[in-house]
């Protein structure tokens, strides 16, 4: 094993640890605003990564506007998620199954619909620095995996100080943690969780911009991503934006180590078994508060 | 009834129908085609597959197949599962055994991109199932020094293609490639052996009159061969891809 | 609860035409819907072992698939390189299976909500990459093909018609299984677990044992699904026990309603008959799948079973009334 490779592996499992932490984050934000477990999350990415890339190349606008398109569509179809199907499961009193199986229809819909308007191939979107790769010790690193890596902590930073300090990120915690009493000091715990959907679509949207240049948007990258989020998302303790992050840079660097170390027919086996040892032996996942049993 | 179908000779099962017909050549011969540019032509020893656990497994177990008859060595082979997203830690392992060239064998375009991106720089063997135009596009920038054994280069085509390169490109505006030569093969296919049959024939006849060396603009088959399909080395043509244009090579193989 | 006589009645009668119009359906309809028919009764043992997870343990499981795929590749295996009778083989499968459940059922259920669902998919997905990689006993991408039919005194169960009388039968016993173990002591004991678990565990009820216990029978309907399955088809490759198949299941189970085992029946019908029938709608077929199972989770909560069960009570109503009006 050459410090090449072992660096190569390690920049490759930081580069995708952080895009499962990215949809990680998505579903850690739906769930501690909302209680709900979102199947649909990396279809926002989808959706996001989908409508920048008609924005960049059917109607030819600059990257910027195609990015910021991205994220809106993502935060759209988060609202409606949730007055279109979480709302009507709920009014009918619905069970967590309920919520886990309606976004996951949703999911399938989405994922159908990219494959009918774009068929079965994937597609590019550029990244920031285009191409361009970097050195390290004879590894390369994409500029725009640098790119993603700070953008993505820079989000996590953001959202922490906006559920610590601000009067909305605080009534969205409220809701969450006690609707009763939420309720009982005015807040209007119902629009409450459509910001929460809202703020999960954008960050969804906004990790779909990010993440396509590096994976190619195609029809199925939704429900893979939502897989790898998921498990991120859990290993972190599933209500914290870091601790998402974080368990998904284990997950990445532990594929990553188990392809170059052992072998890339396992690799799936090494990460999987690891998750379970992990989830057993810390209840609480790395970051979560105590008392939580894994929801 | 005569079937006719698109993929190479599959599962052993198959050879128990009597009227399936391939129209694309089993995976052995594809291995065998790949073999046979490298060593023949490059004249190298050392080569790294890198390959998915569909498609790319089955060419694969046929490459390990004839490793010992054309005297190679496989010092480097990574899997990855077929909807992989990035696959870059393969590919760094593959870079670490400094092979003389590559098999990227997969039915996406990510193996391909990571290879270079790591790197890679030696020269890149495909197999048929990636040689697209859309796989050209999910390439990017990558799109450069890959080789593929397959059959219809259509901006140089053979004498024998030039008929149906010329009359796709007026209906699509668009290079035909492999895929769409088959498809013009089976259905000229089907009706020469309507017309031989005749009129009262049943789908049985139909069948039997398939059943024999029959001349297409893809490749020349042999139904009646065991295989199923009868296509022969010779009827390969070796482009390479460069800039994202396909160029025809002058290499062949017999 | 005891049933009143109106029930006892209504229950015999409904059982007897259920049991006439299954028998006659296959004579009146197409191959290709009898194969859905085929498939909807594998799916029906498999998705009941979800659905009893879910339903008395509360567990989300998403290993069922890894389950079917070792009960299949057992009696693939057995039958076709080990040359076993296919009974000798199928009971291997499940054997297998219950250990294979008893081994890491017994560190990993001791994890609870979402961690226990993650961890059962982290199993499927490990199972699906060993079905591939032990190549030497699965065939690996290509599968294991020739697996020999099943018959019974001569007759050959090779066509989907003859099938059809192997496989239901199969489920009705499962059915029965499923049926008894809920009125039984365990049942009892299940139904404490789930809805007052420290009154449970403060009677006597070993909680941990009980849930392993279940999980071990739930691999075992998975399995003896996955071996009818192999010997209906006759080859089988990796395809068949992907993560797909894992959520198929678990939407057979919630679909149908997790407490009722006619729920399961109509779960595991839609997932197989649905997208077969959408499909002449062209290429908008998937959209609309997802689109009717949102509207079915909306608007039933409670699964296809409830709409049974209340469709039930109403006309068990209507006959008592009626009949106390005759009187």
């Amino acid at each position: 094993m050459t410090v090449t490779l072992l660096v190569q592996s390690i920049l490759a499992g930081l580069t995708n640890g952080y895009v499962y932490g990215l949809i990680g984050l998505g579903i850690a934000v739906i769930f501690r605003g909302a209680r709900i477990i979102n199947a649909m999350q990396g279809d926002f990415a989808l959706i996001g990564a989908v409508f920048a890339y008609l924005v960049a190349n059917n109607l030819g606008l600059p990257m910027p506007v195609a990015v910021v398109a991205g994220v809106t569509a993502g935060g759209v179809t988060a609202f409606l998620v949730e007055r279109l199907l979480v709302r009507p499961t709920a009014k009918r009193r619905g069970t967590d199954d309920s919520y886990l199986l309606v976004t996951l229809g949703g999911a399938f819909a989405v994922s159908a619909a990219v494959l009918l308007y774009f068929g079965r191939d994937s597609y590019v979107l550029p990244g920031i620095g285009g191409n361009k790769l970097v050195d390290i010790f004879d590894a390369a690193m994409r500029v725009h995996a640098i790119w993603l890596i700070v953008i993505s902590t820079a989000v996590v930073l953001v959202l922490r100080w906006f559920y610590a300090s601000t009067r909305l990120g605080q009534a969205m915690l409220a809701s969450s943690i006690d609707p009763e009493g939420a309720l009982t000091i005015g807040i209007n715990v119902g629009l409450m969780r459509s910001f929460t959907f809202t703020l999960g679509g954008i960050v969804g949207g906004l990790a779909g911009v990010l993440v396509a240049p590096l994976i190619n948007i195609h029809y199925e990258m939704g429900l893979l991503l939502t897989l790898k989020g998921f498990a991120a998302a859990i290993l972190g303790g599933l209500t914290s934006p870091f601790g998402a992050i974080f368990g998904g840079v284990l997950l990445g660097l532990v594929e990553s180590l188990a392809v170059v170390m052992i072998s890339s027919g396992y690799k799936d086996v090494v990460a999987m078994s690891l998750l379970i040892v992990i989830m057993i032996a810390m209840p609480q996942g790395l970051f979560g508060r105590r008392g939580r049993q894994g929801g | 009834m005569a079937e006719l179908c698109f993929t190479g000779l599959g599962p052993k099962i198959e050879l128990s129908y009597k009227s399936l017909y391939h129209l694309l050549p089993p995976q052995e011969l594809n291995a065998r085609a790949m073999l046979e540019y490298v060593t023949k032509e490059l004249k190298v020893k050392k080569i790294g597959i890198l390959h998915d656990t569909g498609y790319g497994q089955v060419v694969t177990n046929q490459l390990n197949g004839l490793r010992e008859k054309y005297g190679v060595e496989f010092s480097g082979v990574e899997k990855f599962e077929v909807g992989a997203s990035d696959v870059t830690a393969q590919a760094a392992k593959i870079r670490a055994v400094n092979p003389d060239v590559v098999f990227v064998i997969a039915t996406s375009a990510v193996p391909f991109r990571n290879v270079r991106q790591v790197k890679i720089e030696q020269p890149i063997v495909s197999a048929i199932g990636s040689a697209t135009y859309d796989y050209v596009r999910g390439f990017g920038e990558y799109a450069d020094n890959i080789v593929f054994p397959e059959f219809v280069v259509g901006e140089d085509p053979k004498d024998s293609q030039k008929e149906f390169v010329a009359a796709f490109q007026k209906e699509y505006n668009a290079v035909p490639k492999n895929f769409e030569a088959a498809a013009w093969d089976a259905v000229h296919i089907i009706a020469k052996a309507i017309e031989k049959a005749g009129p009262t024939a049943t789908p049985k006849d139909i069948a039997a009159a398939m059943r024999g060396p029959q001349a297409g603009a893809m490749a020349n088959y042999d139904f009646s061969n065991e295989d199923q399909t009868g296509i022969e080395m010779s009827s390969y043509v070796f482009s390479k891809l460069t800039k994202g244009k396909f160029e025809r090579l002058q290499f062949t193989t017999k | 609860m005891k049933q009143t006589r109106a029930e006892r009645v209504a229950t015999a009668i409904a059982a007897l035409v259920g049991l006439a119009i299954w028998a006659a359906l296959p004579w009146f309809v197409g191959r290709g819907t009898i194969d859905i028919l085929v498939f909807s009764g594998l799916y029906t043992i498999a998705g009941l072992g979800v659905s009893f997870l879910l339903g008395q343990c509360g567990i989300v499981s998403l290993a069922q698939s890894g389950f079917y795929g070792i009960g299949a590749y057992a009696t693939a295996y057995g039958t076709t390189v080990l040359g076993l009778p296919i009974p000798v083989c199928i009971v291997m499968g499940i054997i297998f299976s219950g250990l294979i459940a008893a081994a890491v059922g017994i560190p990993v259920l001791r994890l609870s909500g979402y961690f226990l669902a993650l961890a059962t998919l982290a199993l499927a997905i490990i199972a699906h990459v060993l079905f591939l990689e032990v190549e030497w006993l699965t065939g690996g991408t290509l599968g294991i093909g020739g697996i020999p039919r099943i018959s019974l005194f001569g007759f050959v169960f090779n066509t989907p018609f003859r099938f059809y009388y192997l496989v239901w039968p199969c489920a009705f016993v499962v059915i029965l299984l499923c049926h008894n173990l809920l009125n039984s002591r365990t049942g009892i004991a299940l139904r404490a677990m789930r809805d007052a678990p420290d009154a449970a565990a403060v009677a006597g009820v070993k909680i941990e044992s009980l849930k392993v216990r279940i999980f071990i029978f739930s691999a075992a309907l998975g399995a003896f699904a996955g071996s009818l399955f192999a010997h209906y088809v006759s080859f089988i490759s990796v395809d068949s026990f992907s993560i797909d198949r894992a959520i198929s299941f678990l939407l057979i189970a919630v679909l149908g309603g997790v407490r009722s085992i006619a729920g399961t029946i109509a779960g595991a019908l839609f997932v197989t008959a649905a997208p077969n029938y959408l499909s002449r709608f062209g290429d908008i077929h998937p959209i609309l799948f997802a689109a009717i199972l949102i509207v079915a989770v909306i608007f039933l909560p409670g699964g296809f079973g409830s709409v049974i069960a209340t469709a039930w009570r109403a006309s068990i109503r209507f006959v008592s009334r009626n009949a106390a009006a005759a009187r």
